[in-house]
């Protein structure tokens, strides 16, 4: 197959790629809400389609970081706060959740502990990602004055 | 947008299908570009200009009340 260079054809490209896009993922979801209706909402998550469908919304949602960080800095050009702010805030999430995972009838310490990291790590990951990205952005704007 | 592409490209005795391989896009975009109808990138605007031989003003520039 050949590299397609013409811009105006990739630009046609990604937009026929996002049109397939919405296809497939409204399959997928069409697919896991016959599933759940006819076989039961537990069976859902078994069905490796539901991998698929969580994998890719995790992706975009990580890939659209970026430009929620361009609109957040467009209309709030303050400096954002020190590092460890995000990692004390991921902390009261994962002891949050602990805390829920404990009170459930059959909540465990040791469930407590693993939901707890887990909350824990997702939200610190998250929040680097974005310190990350609006560190790079400030410091881009820094070198323009 | 409008453009003075398709006079440009006669001034150099181009045909579109030439400018198109000359600049590595299609004839296609090169016609579209003429009629306004498809509006290139800054870097496409370069490579235009450097075959024809002419500056992006004279090539892309238009007035405010014609855009």
């Amino acid at each position: 197959m050949k590299i397609i260079r013409d811009e105006r054809l990739v630009i046609q490209n990604l937009r026929n790629i996002r049109i397939a896009f919405v296809f497939q993922t409204l399959c997928i979801l069409g697919i896991l809400i016959y599933d759940g209706i006819s076989q039961g909402i537990t069976h859902v998550t078994d069905n490796p389609l539901w991998l698929v469908f969580i994998g890719t919304s995790v992706i975009i949602g990580y890939l659209n970081l970026r430009i929620s960080v361009d609109e957040y800095e467009t209309h709030n050009d303050k400096k954002q706060g020190p590092y460890y702010k995000n990692v004390f805030i991921s902390f009261v999430v994962g002891v949050i959740f602990s805390v829920i995972t404990i009170l459930t009838p059959e909540g465990t310490v040791r469930d407590a502990v693993i939901i707890g990291g887990v909350m824990f790590g997702c939200f610190l990951f998250s929040f680097s990602v974005v310190y990350y990205l609006r560190k790079r952005r400030y410091d881009e704007n820094d070198d323009e004055e | 947008m409008k453009n003075n592409v398709k006079l440009a490209r006669l001034q150099m005795n181009l045909t579109q299908q030439q400018l198109a391989e000359k600049t590595g896009i299609t004839r296609q975009t090169i016609s579209l570009i003429e009629k306004g109808k498809y509006n290139p990138s800054l870097k496409l605007c370069l490579d235009i200009c450097y075959v024809v031989n002419k500056s992006l003003n004279e090539l892309f520039w238009i007035d405010k009340e014609d855009y």
